[in-house]
């Protein structure tokens, strides 16, 4: 099913699945499903009916002393990796953008969010800390728990990255400061208490 | 980080699947979808130059709406009729209420669901569920998915794909 949905040059109907006429696809004009006559708008571009890229294996090494590939050592080398430089041959090539790396920078790269355009998740601890500094104050009688705890996953969070979309950090601040309040707050209640007491 | 978040424009539409929301970004040679939860963000890039078609296709949820919020107006309004003083007038504001919602979805357009192809993947644009918001969203990054793909020209490289080259040609 999944290889009848995706042959190269064919679209399908997203709904019963079954080919759709080449002619489909005059941008905005409505035509419908010849299966199940749901009513499309179907737009195609050039990439539909390109031919995919041949995978290059690489070349073996013919003269004794040429540079061989770190994680094939019987291929030729092509190009160093951008970041470990390492040997790769055309196999291990991974190209990004302009910069060339091996599999295992790569991999490293996306685990560690080093490579931005890998990156495909990330926790927000600005929110974590926003919400971690409001929501108990809703009952208040947590916050004596929760407010070093903000005051801590803000201070995290100033140093962690934040979703790629966002320009600010102004949630890791004001989490920043409702914790400190919240925190200075119960401390002077305390200190009150403690000079009651005395007295 | 400032610069990466000012590379991105927002595209119209957000779509919301049980605890998960879905937006979609413009960006300089990708299209960006954002699936985020609570403190959570997923992200799936579409480069332009990988882009096949795009699909929309209108689906019923539409009409269950019209369906529901229909059949609730004319509840309520019959309760209206049967009802004097206070309670009509009650149930006459709560009436007034679906009208709005009522026309509010109409007026929003056809519901529709999209999906964008590439050579590996049909991939549901949750966000783009209505057909005026659709079109809106195509009309902004089919210049950039035809800039990226020439009529003529060989296929450029993708980024992150191993080492390859074009076929030779025939």
């Amino acid at each position: 099913m999944v290889e009848a949905m995706l042959e190269p040059g064919v679209l399908t109907c997203t709904k019963c699945r079954l080919p759709l006429p080449p002619e489909l696809g005059a941008g905005f004009a409505p035509s419908h499903c010849p299966g199940c006559g749901s009513t499309l708008w179907v737009h195609v571009f050039p990439a539909l009916h390109r031919r995919l890229d041949v995978g290059h294996r690489g070349e073996s090494i013919l003269v004794e002393g040429e540079a061989s590939c770190f994680y094939h050592p019987e291929k030729r080398a092509a190009v160093p990796c951008s970041r470990c430089g390492r040997f790769l041959c055309q196999l291990c090539d991974v190209t990004l953008g302009e910069e060339h790396v091996c599999a295992s920078c790569m991999h490293s790269g996306q685990t560690k969010g080093t490579l931005g355009k890998l990156q495909n998740q990330r926790l927000l601890w600005d929110s974590i800390a926003l919400a971690v500094a409001i929501i108990p104050l809703l009952i208040v009688t947590p916050t004596i728990i929760t407010a070093p705890i903000a005051i801590v996953l803000a201070a995290i969070s100033l140093k962690k990255p934040t979703s790629i979309l966002r320009r600010s950090r102004w949630r890791s601040w004001v989490a920043l400061v409702i914790g400190l309040l919240t925190a200075l707050g119960w401390l002077a209640g305390l200190i009150y208490l403690l000079i009651d007491l005395v007295q | 980080m400032a610069d990466e978040a000012l590379r991105y424009k927002k595209l119209p539409g957000i779509g919301r699947r049980f605890i998960e929301y879905h937006r979609l970004f413009v960006g300089p040679d990708h299209l960006l979808q954002v699936s985020s939860m609570f403190v959570h963000e997923t992200y799936k890039r579409f480069y332009y130059h990988d882009i096949q078609a795009v699909i929309i296709r209108q689906n019923n949820k539409g009409n269950v709406t019209t369906a529901i919020q229909s059949f609730f107006l004319l509840f309520f309004l019959s309760l209206a009729l049967a009802t004097d003083g206070a309670a009509r007038a009650a149930m006459l504001i709560v009436s007034s209420f679906f009208v709005i919602a009522l026309l509010v979805h109409l007026l929003l357009g056809k519901t529709v669901s999209t999906h964008l192809r590439t050579a590996v993947q049909l991939e549901p644009l949750h966000s783009l569920h209505r057909l005026p918001q659709a079109r809106r969203a195509l009309r902004r990054i089919q210049p950039m998915i035809d800039a990226a793909q020439p009529q003529a020209a060989p296929p450029p490289e993708s980024p992150a794909t191993p080492g390859t080259e074009s076929a030779p040609s025939l």
